[in-house]
């Protein structure tokens, strides 16, 4: 399988520049998340001009502002008054504002006239990091129980394999919703999350602990573990200095791999009400409005967020792939 | 053999039997892998183990060296049960016998430096004691102290083989097992690692289990001989006895096998 | 003697995705009818490589000649190859039957060649399995799929190194029996010593290109290359003292 490096570099460089997204989205969005304006319920994108009506280029960037109005079809669609120009300001005090009543809204508004943009990037915090954190602790779960399990073998590996296929054989999505209907369906935000995060971890450890107990069974009789019993180290010593690191290049791959199926994971609980709520934004609950068709044909800016949720999931597994690649050169 | 010095090793009956699958509807069978092995080991002499594939003699060293337990039989290490030593104080047992490998590409860690490799087996020592220990062995075995910040893959087969043998050597032990040490080397390295083992052991008073199929190569650093054959000892004594007139038809037919040289 | 093949300048490579890397060459090398050559070589001299060049199987390696020119005066099919490992040169599928019958069509050419390699026709039977063969048993089979092919040329590539000893030195005097029958021997091995009683000439081999070589048993009592002596000197004797 040959590597494409420009595909991984541009998957990277857009991981990164997603998760800088997330962190910096304070500083980086132009509005609050929550931040209502009733009046502009589903605006389209803002549109920026360089050129005013009467033909003048200008370097910076300008918008107008805009009122509702309904047409002949008793449809909302908003028009520019081209009387003022209202030019965008950079870096101070956020990345790119607009003085009012001049808004700037990159990605459209939902119906309650949040900006889409902005939502994006605070849902990214949530989503993003539910994801990684929960395939870290599927990682490091399969590889504790894996490791247990092939380097003891025996009724150590009987009992914790039998788990782990327990586990691999519910499939995912049901028992995402059996665990979070066990609970309480009134949770606060912080316990949504942990509690999403345990969840997918738990869908999660058991391939990685099978594949896991296969490598460490293969390794634990290479003559450099013997030759290390017969140095005198111990069995816990053997598994962190010379079994552990044999892994991490599977591990990376795996990690990589499972993060679009959380971010998925994670969508699907929000989308059906089970996950992260209102006023918490997630990619998940953004996703809701999106739901009617309707709203595709009147405004298609909604999906956006679907969009960057392929996008995400699509570099993730391309970094996965590069993993792959380098490990097996 | 020696009667008359305590023994580092004594085995008396020692059987390793494996339960081997002998198809899908069949109850497994046992099979000996070693059989009633009744072996006396003193200090400061080279042994040789010959066999060819199937003997034992990989079996017999995994358990002179503690790491398979045998089904029955009793086997000692200066007088005391091994199994028991091993539980009680493996330290001392680890500190005074050690092992190097057969195969030079698998034992030693591909992500060690050459220096981690040879610490590995030092306990607690001071920084000094440790380095002294570790520019001693390099010496031993010919290899530059540069070599200590290498990594195996920028090794050769003979040179990781050495590597091996220092990191044995390290812990200053009693008694060496090597298991067919070079078989997986070109034979000028081959002959180079020997040249090797005989200065260590006029230098080093250190005694020896030198394990091979080739009953020459043995010849040429064993001072006594142990022959088995399907996991039993046929023959064992001194060497220049066993090879002049062996008393077992298998010692016969291995000499016989020799391709004839010069 | 006729001669059955010749390699003038021969350079062998190896692509890879770092390009293209030099095994052999620049090699001349000749054999006649009914020679038995033995090549000599330690690990990476380029001795199995030349071998599968004169047997039209280094593009199964990603190898190709870069330079040079390698004639055959034999048909390839008058060339039979004795692999290394027994055990992995035979289909688990397949019987030995369905393997001799894969080269032969005539039973009583099998019937005359398994009794040439001695293999014991009352412990196992055309219709046994590899897997319930022993390696030299294997290996026998293996001769005795090379000789049926009626042969000008055997290229064994070291065929004993993965057997034991005793097995080893009757496969050898078989060699030996095949060898006075005339056919020629193209004998790969890193074991200097066996080469001493069954060739008649020796081509030793280092880092690709030939050392040196010539008639036994001359060369390994008057070596002129200070490798070969080395090599020489590094077989271990059996040693009484």
């Amino acid at each position: 399988m040959k590597a494409r490096p420009s595909a991984f570099c541009a998957a990277l460089v857009f991981v990164i520049v997603i998760m800088i997204g997330a962190l910096l989205a304070g500083w980086i969005a132009p509005y609050s998340p929550q931040e209502e304006v009733r009046r502009d319920s589903y605006h389209p994108p803002t549109k920026i001009h360089f050129v005013d009506s009467r033909g003048h280029f200008s370097f910076r960037p300008f918008v107008y502002a805009t009122h509702a109005e309904y047409d002949d079809n008793l449809r909302r669609v908003y028009s520019e008054d081209q009387s003022h120009k209202y030019y965008l300001r950079f870096l101070i005090p956020r990345l790119v504002t607009v003085e009012e009543p001049g808004r700037i809204y990159l990605l459209g508004t939902d119906s309650r006239g949040r900006d889409l943009f902005t939502r994006i990037l605070f849902g990214a915090r949530l989503s993003l990091s539910m994801a990684v954190l929960g395939a870290l602790l599927a990682g490091f779960a399969g590889l504790v129980m894996g490791s247990l399990s092939g380097y003891f073998g025996g009724n150590v590996d009987a009992v914790l394999m039998r788990v782990a296929e327990f586990f691999i054989m519910i499939p995912g999505f049901y028992l995402l919703l059996a665990l979070r209907g066990v609970l309480p369906p009134s949770l606060d935000t912080k316990q949504v999350y942990a509690l999403i995060v345990v969840i997918l971890a738990l869908i999660g450890w058991g391939s990685v602990a099978r594949v896991i107990r296969g490598l460490v069974y293969s390794i634990r009789e290479k003559d450099f573990v013997r030759a290390a019993k017969v140095l005198g180290r111990g069995d816990a010593e053997i598994l962190v200095r010379h079994i552990f690191p044999h892994t991490f290049s599977y591990l990376a791959i795996v990690i990589s791999v499972s993060i679009p199926g959380f971010i998925l994971g994670e969508s699907a609980l929000s989308v059906l009400g089970l996950g992260i709520q209102d006023p918490d934004v997630s990619w998940g609950n953004l996703l809701t409005e999106s739901l009617a068709v309707a709203h595709l044909r009147m405004h298609p800016w909604i999906v956006a967020p679907a969009i960057l949720i392929i996008v995400t999931s699509l570099c993730f597994n391309r970094l996965g792939d590069a993993f792959n690649y380098r490990s097996q050169s | 053999m020696d009667q008359g010095q305590s023994a580092l090793f004594e085995l008396s009956g020692v059987t390793k039997a494996y339960r081997v699958r002998a198809g899908i509807f069949r109850q497994p069978r046992p099979f000996d892998a070693i059989r009633n092995i009744d072996l006396r080991l003193v200090p400061g002499v080279s042994y040789g183990l010959v066999g060819e594939s199937g003997s034992g003699k990989s079996t017999l060293a995994g358990i002179l060296i503690g790491l398979i337990q045998p089904t029955c039989g009793t086997v000692k290490f200066e007088g005391q049960g091994l199994s028991d030593l091993l539980r009680l104080n493996s330290r001392y047992f680890r500190n005074n016998v050690q092992m190097v490998f057969q195969n030079p590409y698998l034992s030693l860690d591909p992500r060690w430096t050459v220096r981690k490799i040879m610490e590995e087996g030092i306990g607690q020592l001071s920084a000094r004691e440790k380095s002294m220990r570790l520019s001693e062995s390099l010496e031993l075995v010919r290899l530059p102290g540069e070599f200590l910040k290498r990594k195996p893959r920028e090794l050769s087969g003979g040179e990781r083989q050495r590597v091996a043998i220092a990191r044995a050597l390290v812990m200053r032990p009693e008694f060496l097992i090597l298991d067919e040490p070079t078989s997986q080397l070109d034979v000028s390295i081959q002959a180079q690692v020997i040249n090797l083992l005989q200065e260590m052991l006029d230098k080093l008073k250190v005694g020896l289990l030198f394990i091979s199929h080739d009953l020459a190569l043995v010849s040429q650093i064993a001072q006594e001989i142990v022959v088995m054959h399907r996991g039993e000892i046929v023959e064992k004594g001194l060497k220049p006895r066993i090879l002049s007139s062996p008393a077992s038809f298998y010692t016969r037919q291995l000499l016989n096998s020799i391709p004839p040289w010069p | 003697m006729k001669k059955i093949l010749a390699a003038s300048q021969l350079e062998i490579g190896y692509r890879s995705t770092n390009g293209l890397k030099k095994a052999v060459g620049p090699i001349d090398f000749e054999m006649r009818e009914g020679e038995c050559v033995g090549l000599i070589g330690e690990s990476g001299a380029g001795k199995s490589t030349l071998a599968l060049e004169i047997l039209g199987l280094l593009g199964w390696k990603s190898g190709e000649r870069v330079a040079g020119r390698l004639d055959l005066y034999i048909k390839r099919d008058e060339i039979a190859y004795i692999p290394q490992d027994p055990h992995a040169s035979l289909d688990p599928l397949c019987s030995i039957g369905d393997h001799f019958r894969e080269i032969a069509k005539k039973n009583s050419l099998i019937g005359k060649t398994l009794e040439q390699v001695r293999l014991p026709l009352d412990k196992i039977s055309l219709r046994s399995y590899p897997h319930e063969l022993s390696g030299g048993m294997k290996q026998r089979v293996l001769i005795a799929m090379a000789l049926l092919r009626q042969p000008k040329l055997i290229v064994a590539d070291e065929p004993t190194s993965s057997l034991d000893v005793t097995l080893q030195a009757d496969i050898m005097d078989l060699f030996r029996q095949i060898h006075g029958g005339g056919i020629a021997f193209l004998f790969v091995t890193h074991q200097v010593p066996l080469t001493r009683d069954f060739c008649e000439r020796v081509v030793i081999m280092r880092s690709g290109i030939i050392a040196e070589q010539g008639p036994l048993p001359h060369l390994f009592s008057n070596p002129a290359n200070p490798y070969t002596r080395m090599l020489i000197d590094s077989v271990p004797r059996l040693c009484l003292s």
